[in-house]
């Protein structure tokens, strides 16, 4: 069998490409930020063949003094504009305007603006649930693998799961950077926190899988080396691993598929997140907490 | 108690559902799946003296008037510590919507006339439209404008046998108590009319000249009608300014669409978990997709009774919360063929499977609830209801895991069908 931890370098050096990939992405192109976290008006327009006019319609807006920043459609019958926070007269006007120049059939299917301070609370809060829900974990991975047998230390379990989860969070926004740069639709909205919350869960779901079972083996095989144990480990878990992921990824791929566009970037964001949070469950929180028990023993 | 459980479950999953302890349940939706306005408004509380009453004040404000525009199943809540919430299911124009709530509606407060011929008008009660107050009324220059509180306070009336009975105070401004101190001395012992949307709300008679700008109107029977006095007191000025920061509106064809194709996802989802059950695990993984379909069942019968607002994320969530549910019963299968490997019995292998899956199971699923217990209070909106649908899911599948996948399994080993039972 495939000794995965002995050549655990090879993951550790992918991880790290992935990661500072991420890192450079996140600090040079930023995130595509969604109006819910810069502020700013989401308006869906339907009309038959809208699709054709959407010159019109940005000639239109900036006869109003409304900046379009971006515009995109959906099918034919369907665009999406992105402008800045609107006031309700600047947004009656607008759907006025846009009627009398582009057609009277313009039904607005969806209209949404964000002002400056909503934003605000809400990324503090976003910030505020990832902290406090990783130190949640530790916690509690610390107390259910508190009987785990010495060498090892059950706070270790829980601290090296939670760098796991950070790594599978760095990469999905990473990501989502480098996704959002060149398609506009791939935003960082509260959708996205929330895509990047379930896969803490996902991720601390998959870790504790391959933690259980090596606590289950260092309990049976007390004389057995950790190398050895943390590989039986991962071998004995990863068709399980594989299998779960997989079901999950079906389900969320028919969402991406015809789940319908307001909410496919989140379910992308899901695929990418949940995939990784697989591969780190078993190739990096297992790898990192026999690299550590290896080192305070040396 | 499973046959029960999901006896019940079916009947509350039928669209049509039952009426119990005279409410209707139904499954709830979002704005996002509904179509409807939602509006945020942040209220300016730097002047404000009390602020939790000002904002609740502001809340009941805006309570009155929506229930003027008729709007079924509006939400109206307080958020964070200034801003306020509303949902409005089903309106569509959004403009409409905000200025029938930021409307002032004049008060105005009315002297007796003589008669028509100098400007006086008959007036109905405010509550109740077949009823003319007797003569006829004519305005003055006080209006609700002038009002800076409307308040139910309690004022010893009967000193002798000290009992105390509730009473609408009111305080104008100073342009207000110059205009007061005026019609109180011009109508002593006569009565002045408080108007509101050409309506009389209430009529009491000047008892003495008032010149501090506070006066108070006594003759209410209970608590509860003095507060419905100050209520409508209330509406005819906004206690607090506040302003609206954040709009959305979703048409009704947007939201049955969402609707849907979410529905059709989560369909065509299940059926390819299905199939990939069967196929990869057998009769086991026949046991896995009934398991599911109960599953499902229970967790939308709790949706409906709790009732959790269905809305985009909440599906998800759900959804989500169903790759979960299989990972419990492959967690179950995994550890049973290793059991079996190693030349356990059938209805051993089961029970020893079981019980060492159960740790993971156990320990992850707890993870997964806890994240969700902080995204629930600390998240907003959105993620507030995928948190709620997750966590549901999540000790649903923890239920039919223990329940309906082993009692399955240990049923099956007992029939002649335990030689398929081969994981």
């Amino acid at each position: 069998m495939f000794n995965f931890v002995k050549n655990r370098r090879y993951f550790y050096l992918f991880s790290s490409v992935l990661i500072v990939l991420s890192i450079f992405s996140i600090f040079f192109w930023k995130l595509n930020l969604g109006i819910d976290f810069r502020g700013g008006t989401i308006i869906e327009l339907s009309a038959a063949n809208i699709a054709e006019s959407s010159d019109q319609i940005q000639s239109t807006a900036s006869a109003s003094g409304i900046i379009i920043d971006s515009i995109r459609n959906s099918g034919n019958d369907k665009i999406i504009l992105r402008t800045q926070d609107l006031s309700i007269e600047e947004h009656e006007s607008l759907i006025s305007n846009l009627k009398n120049t582009v057609s009277q059939q313009i039904i607005e299917d969806n209209y949404q603006t964000v002002g400056p301070v909503i934003s605000r609370d809400l990324t503090n809060k976003a910030v505020w649930s990832v902290i406090i829900a990783s130190i949640a974990i530790i916690l509690y991975i610390a107390f259910a693998f508190r009987k785990v047998p010495k060498p090892m230390v059950s706070w270790k379990f829980g601290v090296t799961a939670v760098v796991a989860l950070i790594h599978d969070l760095i990469i999905t926004t990473g990501f989502v950077s480098i996704f959002g740069h060149f398609y506009h639709w791939m935003q960082a909205d509260s959708l996205f926190i929330t895509a990047l919350l379930t896969i803490m869960g996902f991720s601390v779901h998959d870790t504790i899988v391959v933690f259980d079972r090596l606590r289950e083996n260092q309990i049976r095989h007390p004389n057995l080396d950790i190398e050895t144990l943390a590989n039986d480990s991962i071998l004995q878990t990863i068709s399980r691993s594989i299998n779960t992921s997989l079901t999950t990824i079906l389900v969320l791929l028919t969402l991406f598929i015809i789940g319908g566009e307001s909410i496919s970037h989140f379910v992308l964001i899901l695929i990418v997140g949940i995939t990784f949070g697989t591969y780190s469950s078993i190739f990096i929180a297992t790898m990192l907490l026999v690299s550590w028990s290896k080192t305070v023993k040396n | 108690m499973i046959i029960i459980l999901l006896a019940l479950a079916i009947v509350i999953d039928i669209p049509k559902g039952p009426k119990i302890f005279g409410r209707e349940i139904k499954t709830h939706l979002g704005l996002d799946l509904q179509g409807g306005t939602e509006l945020i408004y942040q209220a300016d509380l730097s002047k404000s003296e009390n602020k939790t009453k000002d904002l609740s004040n502001l809340i009941n404000v805006f309570r009155q008037r929506i229930d003027r525009l008729g709007v079924a199943e509006p939400t109206i809540q307080q958020q964070g510590s200034d801003q306020i919430l509303i949902q409005l299911p089903g309106i569509k124009d959004i403009n409409q919507a905000i200025a029938a709530i930021g409307q002032t509606y004049e008060l105005v407060f009315m002297t007796q006339a003589t008669d028509q011929s100098s400007g006086g008008v008959e007036l109905k009660d405010y509550y109740d439209e077949n009823y003319s107050y007797p003569g006829f009324w004519q305005s003055s220059d006080l209006t609700g404008k002038e009002l800076i509180k409307a308040d139910v306070t309690y004022e010893n009336q009967n000193q002798a046998v000290g009992q105390s009975q509730p009473v609408v105070s009111l305080s104008f401004n100073n342009s207000g108590k110059e205009k007061f101190a005026k019609l109180t001395q011009d109508n002593l012992k006569k009565q002045i009319a408080i108007v509101l949307d050409n309506r009389i709300v209430s009529a009491p008679t000047v008892q003495s000249e008032i010149t501090d700008g506070k006066a108070i109107i006594t003759g209410q029977k209970d608590i509860k009608e003095a507060k419905k006095l100050a209520d409508r007191l209330n509406e005819g000025m906004l206690p607090i300014p506040a302003k609206v920061i954040g709009q959305q509106n979703v048409g009704a064809t947007l939201g049955a669409q969402s609707v849907k194709k979410s529905l059709i996802a989560g369909v065509i989802g299940l059926i390819l978990i299905a199939l990939f059950m069967v196929i990869h695990y057998k009769l086991p993984g026949v046991v896995a997709v009934i398991a599911l379909l109960i599953y499902s069942l229970l967790t939308l019968a709790l949706f409906k009774i709790i009732p959790v607002t269905m809305t985009l994320a909440g599906i998800a969530g759900f959804i989500l919360s169903i790759g979960m549910a299989v990972d419990a019963n492959i967690l179950i299968f995994e550890r049973t063929r290793e059991e079996l490997r190693a030349g356990k019995d059938m209805v051993l292998a089961i029970e020893e499977g079981f019980r060492r899956a159960w740790s993971s199971i156990r320990d992850s699923n707890f993870s997964t609830i806890i994240t969700c217990i902080i995204l629930f209070y600390f998240g907003s909106g959105i993620i507030k209801g995928f948190a709620l649908t997750l966590a549901i899911g999540v000790l649903v599948s923890m239920f039919t895991a223990i329940t309906v996948s082993r009692n399955f399994l240990l049923l099956l080993s007992k029939t002649g069908l335990r030689r398929y039972l081969n994981v």
